[in-house]
């Protein structure tokens, strides 16, 4: 006969739906109580705030037209992500291991998916919160320069947020690997900053389209801003095709990213164990 | 009722062939403050590891309160609070915030685990520092924080992977506090050790392994019946001079002894407390002037040495 301790704390697990939002829950915390975080609004501010001010400070004429003026806000966007994608899902899973906080979580009722899950939730709306913040400064100095706005603005901003999803996938699965958080850090960055846009660009020259490719799918965040959406032409001068990625198929690209690097990424982490 | 630890054939091999366990058998009986001891490297924080879900079995079965960690570990470690290795806590969260998050993931509510908590902090001595964030806290501190959150929500199973390793003098002093407030609580404990005077004072039986494998496990007392001889250490204000010797080696029970300092030396000694109780007289009639007279608590090492030189 099993004791009343054992019953009891049997009866009383949550679900895994419910660990996975207090692991999402604490994890949110975490993002709210780091530097990176802070350093990152610092960099929007700057970046807002050079955006608006460096042409009145130089003279230079403002676009009058909502959608122009933004762009030059929104052109901004994939580096934001990219450093977020970087600071809040390079190291999500490999920092449990190397600062052995797995040895504090691990023993605890609570499945590995549910940890990940959990984490992945935590950093996905910590990135949301930022391009809200980003997008939300951006079009009030967007409206307060031309007295508009534009809904271009909002799609770019949805179109944001899964790049975002997708990156942080990446992220993570980078993060699964890793046996130390320097290395996967540094490969996050530089594989979303780097080495994937080096791989879309060289594609062309073979005159392949790289809509397969994760950052080249980015790009819609700043190509929707454009009316009419553009289409791939031939440079007539330098006889060189230049693609653009199609809006319904880069979500598509991103979804399959999401999927296979969470999929992934949680399979290594459950097989992963926790050695000194 | 069943042991309610049971490890059947546990085996880990990692990769490049190092069998860490091989083929481990261990029941933890109920109610029980069962030490597990071996040498470095004798497999008891791997199996440990096993047995709390951060480690895969090659093959065999670890089984708490009836359900195989491997088949479903989360109702297997429902009931059980770890505390493996010297675990980091996230440096973000105060003590207080670190019991309400894995309160929460055990399903107890905030209240819970703040009233639990104050009683747990006030035990393990971190009251003061509840509300401050963990990132600076010393390697003691964290150790009894650990514990701390290891029994936040009152399990029947209770696993420490050498819980004083690593501490300063004062440290361990405290932590072996908590560890004999434990032994009065209504619980079962694993703990691994390879401080074997530290298992002696608080353990009410003992697995010794090495090279994997079980060698012999049982209650300490049984085990310590099996070791006749006892050693005694001896402090005395008068040294132990070379024309005492034959007089001491006389005495009966005495097997033998050794100079361990000026005014130190050990006696190697088999009988009862009657007999301990005439060495004692005899000694203090050679003139020695006894300031310290006191079984050493080594009897478990001298099987636990016999026991790993019979296994190699």
């Amino acid at each position: 006969m099993e004791s009343a301790n054992v019953v009891n704390n049997r009866e009383r697990l949550p679900s895994d739906l419910q660990q996975v939002m207090t692991v999402a829950k604490y994890d949110v915390l975490k993002h709210l109580r780091s530097k990176r975080l802070l350093g990152l609004l610092v960099l929007e501010g700057l970046l807002l705030g050079l955006t608006f001010g460096l042409p009145i400070a130089l003279g230079a004429d403002a676009a009058e037209d909502p959608s122009d003026y933004i762009s030059a806000f929104i052109g901004w966007v994939d580096i934001l992500i990219v450093l977020g994608a970087t600071m809040f899902a390079g190291d999500a899973i490999v920092s449990e291991f190397q600062s052995r906080t797995g040895y504090l979580l691990f023993p605890n009722p609570v499945k590995r998916s549910t940890i990940f899950i959990g984490k992945y939730l935590s950093t996905l709306g910590i990135i949301i919160l930022m391009l809200l913040v980003y997008y939300g400064i951006a079009a009030l100095l967007t409206f307060a320069m031309t007295g508009g706005g534009t809904v271009l603005a909002v799609y770019s901003m949805l179109f944001a947020f899964a790049y975002g999803a997708a990156a942080a996938a990446l992220g993570f699965l980078i993060s699964s690997i890793f046996k130390g958080s320097t290395g996967s850090l540094i490969l996050t960055f530089f594989t979303l900053l780097m080495i994937l846009p080096l791989i879309a660009q060289l594609l062309p020259i073979g005159e392949i389209k790289p809509w397969f490719m994760l950052t080249f799918c980015g790009g819609v965040i700043s190509t929707i801003m454009i009316e009419p959406y553009p289409t791939d032409v031939m440079e007539p001068i330098m006889n060189y095709w230049i693609y653009y990625p199609e809006v319904g198929l880069s979500l598509v690209v991103l979804a399959v990213y999401i999927a296979v690097c969470l999929g992934l990424g949680m399979y290594l982490f459950k097989r992963r164990e926790m050695v000194s | 009722m069943d042991a309610p630890i049971q490890v059947h054939g546990l085996t880990k091999v990692y990769g490049g062939g190092f069998r860490a366990v091989d083929a481990l058998e261990l029941n933890v009986p109920d109610r029980s403050f069962m030490g597990f001891l071996g040498p470095n490297g004798a497999g008891k924080t791997t199996t440990i590891k096993i047995i709390t879900n951060m480690l895969t079995a090659t093959s065999g079965e670890a089984v708490i309160n009836g359900v195989s960690v491997m088949q479903d570990p989360k109702t297997a470690l429902a009931d059980v609070g770890a505390v493996v290795e010297t675990p980091e806590f996230y440096p973000y969260l105060t003590p207080m915030e670190t019991l309400h998050y894995l309160g929460a993931l055990r399903g107890m509510t905030v209240t819970e685990s703040t009233n639990r908590g104050r009683d747990l902090l006030d035990m393990v001595k971190l009251t003061e520092w509840k509300d401050q964030r963990v990132g600076k806290f010393s390697k003691g501190m964290k150790q009894r924080l650990a514990i701390a959150q290891a029994l936040l929500p009152e399990p029947s199973i209770i696993i420490l992977d050498e819980p004083t390793s690593g501490l300063d003098p004062r440290g361990m002093v405290e932590v072996r506090d908590i560890l004999k407030h434990l032994k009065k609580m209504d619980v079962t404990v694993l703990m691994s050790s390879h401080l074997l005077n530290e298992v002696q004072e608080v353990c009410t039986d003992v697995a010794l392994i090495n090279r994997g494998k079980l060698l012999r496990s049982g209650s300490v007392a049984d085990l310590l019946d099996e070791v006749k001889a006892r050693k005694i250490d001896v402090q005395t204000r008068r040294p132990l001079t070379p024309d005492m010797f034959d007089r001491l080696r006389s005495v009966d029970g005495v097997k033998g002894f050794s100079i361990t300092g000026e005014l130190t030396f050990a006696i190697d000694f088999e009988g009862e407390e009657d007999a301990q109780a005439r060495l004692l007289i005899e000694l203090q009639n050679l003139g020695l002037l006894v300031v310290s007279f006191k079984e050493s608590g080594l009897a478990l090492e001298s099987l636990y040495m016999s026991l790993i030189m019979e296994s190699r």
